[in-house]
Formats: structure tokens, C-alpha cells, sequence
């Protein structure tokens, strides 16, 4: 042992020997005598193991993607970018243009003894609410955390401690999801077009607001600069794929074009997709619940054998196989930056590169669904953002 | 083709030279009771230097092992393997842990050397009334083993192994 010189270190070897070469019996014996059960040091170690073997999970999907992310980062080149440049260019001009020859509005539209205007029901889906609020049928349904994995437990000292950090505060939960408040020049609007622009924008910006700084990224954190990395990666790609949909885009080519551009109601404004449930099943594990120190960064959910596992939403999918530590996975991308997982998949009905649609059969849920539910991220920009603020409340269907 | 590893877990893939993830959890999934005591034991024992607790140490350990960045040779038993595991990573978090106490303040790393040492004079002291256990002990920490240890003593085979269980009982009960 001349690899360190530290006495303990020396001492520390020789005691180790001696603990492995011990009879069984003498090992059971010494836990009676230490914690007055012969199984309670070996439950323990079961719970530090369950515990790794989910930290091992994140690590390895964090390859993976960061992996995945290098293969489908195209050649460099300053086409995308400025296509972009243009592409602003030309919507600011357009929409100097639209200020300037719009007469001004005859009305105040809305009339201050008339009761505000009901919100729509899709606001009433509250996606702003934690997913605990959101999801109120299912998450009658789950299974307490602590029996969801009944050998886990609290994380010791400074893990605990960090991870712990991890999971955000319920006070900044709705700080972060909170729909911003409507633009002071909303006020003397308009007809129902500039209505439906006006949520179509705070959707979008919700849907914004959650991805970078605000979401409850709990890997980011643990995997420090490696997760930095990956969230540069991601973005990256995700900046390109933006590019290239800017680039597709008709450009409005009049100032009459670029007035239905800012303020039509067929017009392409950034809404985020809409998703769906990917099973019909039970929620076993929420958004950020810790369970043995581990913070989710989706949702698991259980359901029979063979059950339908359906796309979210509209997108190409970018990897469909094995991945190490979470079976059979199925990453869709849709547009916007956003990124579908759907892990411990039974089987695979599409292959990479296929373009799916929002519904379709992409997988059958595992044979053992009940112990390894199926696991369903949804990323924005590759940070894991709560699907309880994009999925309808269970049981409505879209 | 379907082939049967040394475990017994099945694989579709050729047996490799170190085991898959897979198989490297199926072996840690038939650790023993008492496989599972040892290493916590192992664990409680590296970690003593450490910046971390044991459980600490054990699951970064098994993590790495599942996570496939530390290769398990297959003809490699679990437990000298994890114990492996175990020891280097303990080193290298001791020696993270130097590196971010920068020298500045610790010129010649004195203080450091001062806690070491109340550490080795404080295991040596539990055997004050055991003047064979003190030379036993001493004789570790200067890296001496088996036999040349227990010429050092001067006991038997068998007062030896006692002895030694002792030796290490008195220093697993020292809080860590």
C-alpha cells in the first residue's frame, strides 16, 4: 500500500482486510452488537445503493443526451445565424411599420362597470399551479413517496443537504410559473384577435420563463459543470432548429402583411405545442418529489401491461432504443425547444428520424409497468420543466 | 446470441473482458447481509478522512460502478472490487479536499499534519492498557501485514486473529 503514506490510510487497509476475511456469522453478529438488529446495517447499504442507482441513472442519461446533442449539432456555419438577424430585421421593421399606418383605436374596448371577462377554460387549466394542484385526480391516486420506495430514506449530511437545495421552494414555484402580468398598452384594447394574442403571449411567455433561469432543474445543480455543458449543447441545437423554422417562415413582404404578421389571429405567434398524456395510468411519482434524496425531472406514471403510450405532442423523433438505466426510450422533439422523454417503455413502435403526430401509438408501456412506471420528461431547451404546467388536467383530452 | 455471464445474468452481448451495468447491479443485488455490513464497515472506515459521511462515500461508489465509469472485472469478486472502489475514491476526495485548502494557509501543511497525527495518537491511545494491541496497531500504520505482524507481536495464529478482531472492534466503536 505505498500508494499513500497516511498511517491511517495504512491502518484503514489492514482493518478492511480483516472485515472481508471475517466469517459471515462474526459480521452479522458485530451489527446486532453495533445497531441491535443483525439487517439493519444491510438495509442501510440498501438504501445508500437505491440511491446510487438512481444518481447512476441521471449520470447516465446526462451522457447520453450530451452525446445525443454533439450528433445532432449540424457543421457549424453563419447561415442560421443570420437568417435569425434577418429574420428579427424584418419583424421590427414590420412592426414599426404596423405602428405608424394602424389608426389609433376608436374605444376603450372594455368597459370598467362591465365584471371582468371570465378567462378561458384552458386558462382555467392553471398551468401556473404546481402540478400537485394541477393534477388533482391523479394525484389522489399516487402513492405516498415514502411508499413508493419503501427502502428509502432521508440523505445523509452534506447530499442531503445539497439535494435538498435542489428542490425548489414553494415559494418559488409559482414565482417562477406565474403568468406575467398583461402590458400597460393591453388596457385600451381591442377586439376579441388582440384578446387571444395577448394569452397567446403570456402562454408563450410562461412557457419561456420556466426554461432557463427559473425551472426546477435539480441535475443542473448536481452535475455542476457537465450539466452547464449540456444546456449549452442544447441550447445550441435548439437555437439552430429555431434558425431553421425562422428561415421556413414566410416573411410578410408589405406593411399590410406585417400588420396580420403582429396582430392576426392566424398568424404563427410562439405558443408552446400542446401536449398530451403520453399513458392513461396512475401517477406515481410527481415533478420534483424527492424520494431518497433524488428529485424527479418528470413524471412516472404506471399502467397495465401493453398499454398505449402515445406522442405528447407533434414532433420528429431523435432517439428511439435502449438507454442504459432507463430501458427502452423514445425522445421526441417538438418545436420551440422542446424535448419529450419517455423512458421504461415496453415496446418501440418507431424508429429515429420518423415524424409522429400528437396521439400517435410510439410505444406499448413494459411488462413490468407496475415496478418501473413509465418515466415522462418534458425539456425546454434540455432543462426539465414540470409537465403538469403543459398537459390538460387529467381525464380532459385536447 | 443469448450467453449466460458468470453471475448468471443473460446478456445478448459477447461476455467482455469487465461487466455491463446491468450485470454489475445484478451482482450488487446478491450481496449478502452480511457482504452488505462488510462494506459499510469499509465504507465507515475510509471515510474517516474524508470530506463526507460514509453512506457518502458508498453511494458514490456504487454509483460510479453502475454508472459504468469504473470497470468491474469480471473475474473480479464484488466484494475486493467495491472495497477497491471504496479506497480510491475516498483518496481522491482527501486529496480534493487538500487541494481546496490552498498551502497559503498552511505553508508547510503543519496543521494538517498535526490533525493527522492526534488521529493516530488518539487510535493509539484506546490501546494503552493493551500494549500488545499498541505494537499490533502500530505495526499497521507503518504498513506491515500478516505474518510480519504477527512475528511482531510475539502471540499464535489463533491469540493473534483475536487479537486483531479486537483491535478492530475498539477502533470501529471510536466515533468518527
Amino acid at each position: 500500500m505505498s500508494r499513500n503514506p497516511d498511517p491511517l490510510d495504512h491502518l484503514a487497509d489492514a482493518l478492511s482486510e480483516d472485515i472481508l476475511a471475517a466469517p459471515a456469522e462474526q459480521v452479522l453478529a458485530e451489527a446486532t452488537e453495533d445497531a441491535g438488529d443483525d439487517r439493519a446495517v444491510a438495509a442501510a447499504f440498501d438504501r445508500v445503493a437505491a440511491r446510487a442507482a438512481r444518481q447512476s441513472r441521471r449520470r447516465r442519461l446526462a451522457a447520453h443526451i450530451r452525446a445525443l446533442a454533439a450528433a445532432l449539432v449540424p457543421q457549424r456555419s453563419w447561415r442560421p445565424v443570420l437568417a435569425t438577424i434577418a429574420g428579427l430585421a424584418v419583424i421590427v421593421v414590420a412592426g414599426d411599420l404596423y405602428l405608424h399606418v394602424r389608426p389609433e383605436p376608436p374605444l376603450v374596448a372594455q368597459d370598467p362597470s362591465q365584471p371582468p371577462r371570465a378567462p378561458p377554460a384552458s386558462a382555467r387549466v392553471a398551468p401556473s399551479e404546481p402540478a400537485s394542484n394541477a393534477m388533482p385526480q391523479v394525484a389522489a391516486n399516487s402513492a405516498p413517496e415514502g411508499a413508493r420506495d419503501a427502502t428509502m430514506s432521508e440523505p445523509p449530511m452534506r447530499l442531503r443537504k445539497e439535494l435538498s437545495a435542489d428542490k425548489p421552494s414553494p415559494a418559488e414555484l409559482p414565482a417562477t410559473s406565474a403568468r406575467p402580468a398583461p402590458p400597460a398598452g393591453a388596457a385600451r384594447a381591442l377586439p376579441e384577435v388582440e384578446a387571444a394574442r395577448e394569452q397567446r403571449q403570456g402562454r408563450a411567455l410562461t412557457a419561456g420563463a420556466v426554461a432557463p433561469g427559473g425551472a426546477p432543474a435539480p441535475a443542473k445543480r448536481e452535475q455542476g459543470a457537465a450539466q452547464d455543458r449540456l444546456q449549452a449543447l442544447l441550447a445550441e441545437v435548439q437555437s439552430r432548429a429555431d434558425a431553421d423554422e425562422k428561415v421556413a417562415k414566410p416573411k410578410p413582404s408589405s406593411p399590410a402583411a406585417a400588420s396580420s404578421y403582429i396582430a392576426g389571429p392566424q398568424q404563427p405567434v410562439a405558443a408552446p405545442p400542446v401536449f398530451n398524456w403520453p399513458l392513461r395510468g396512475i401517477l406515481r411519482g410527481g415533478f420534483g418529489s424527492v424520494a431518497g434524496g433524488a428529485s424527479n425531472t418528470g413524471i412516472d406514471l404506471a399502467a397495465p401491461p401493453g398499454s398505449a403510450v402515445r406522442a405528447a405532442a407533434d414532433g420528429d423523433v431523435v432517439y428511439a432504443g435502449d438507454l442504459a438505466g432507463y430501458g427502452n426510450t423514445i425522445l421526441l422533439r417538438h418545436r420551440d425547444g422542446f424535448v419529450t422523454v419517455y423512458a421504461h417503455a415496453g415496446t418501440l413502435l418507431v424508429k429515429r428520424n420518423d415524424r409522429v403526430g400528437r396521439g400517435q401509438l410510439i410505444a406499448k408501456s413494459g411488462r413490468d409497468a407496475g415496478a418501473s412506471p413509465l418515466h415522462f420528461e418534458i425539456r425546454k431547451d434540455a432543462a426539465p420543466v414540470d409537465p403538469g404546467q403543459f398537459l390538460p388536467p387529467p381525464g380532459e383530452a385536447r | 446470441m443469448t450467453t449466460v455471464s458468470t453471475l448468471g445474468v443473460p446478456t445478448t452481448e459477447p461476455a467482455s473482458a469487465s461487466l455491463s451495468p446491468a450485470e454489475a447491479a445484478a451482482a450488487m443485488r446478491a450481496l449478502t447481509a452480511a457482504d452488505k455490513t462488510a462494506l459499510m464497515k469499509i465504507a465507515r472506515l475510509y471515510a474517516r478522512k474524508t470530506p463526507y459521511d460514509h453512506e457518502d462515500l458508498l453511494q458514490e461508489a456504487l454509483c460510479r460502478v453502475l454508472a459504468g465509469a469504473r470497470a468491474w472485472p469480471r473475474h473480479v469478486a464484488a466484494l475486493p472490487f467495491l472495497w477497491g472502489v471504496v479506497r480510491s475514491i475516498a483518496w481522491e476526495w482527501k486529496a480534493q479536499a487538500i487541494e481546496r485548502a490552498p498551502e497559503a494557509a498552511d505553508p508547510q501543511g503543519e496543521e494538517r499534519r498535526a490533525i493527522a497525527g492526534l488521529d493516530v495518537v488518539k487510535i493509539v491511545a484506546l490501546f494503552d492498557d493493551d500494549p500488545v494491541a499498541q505494537v499490533i496497531v502500530r505495526g499497521m500504520m507503518d504498513g506491515a501485514r500478516g505474518q510480519e505482524l504477527q512475528e511482531m507481536s510475539g502471540l499464535d495464529k489463533t491469540d493473534y486473529e483475536s487479537k486483531r478482531t479486537k483491535i478492530r472492534r475498539r477502533i470501529e466503536k471510536l466515533a468518527p
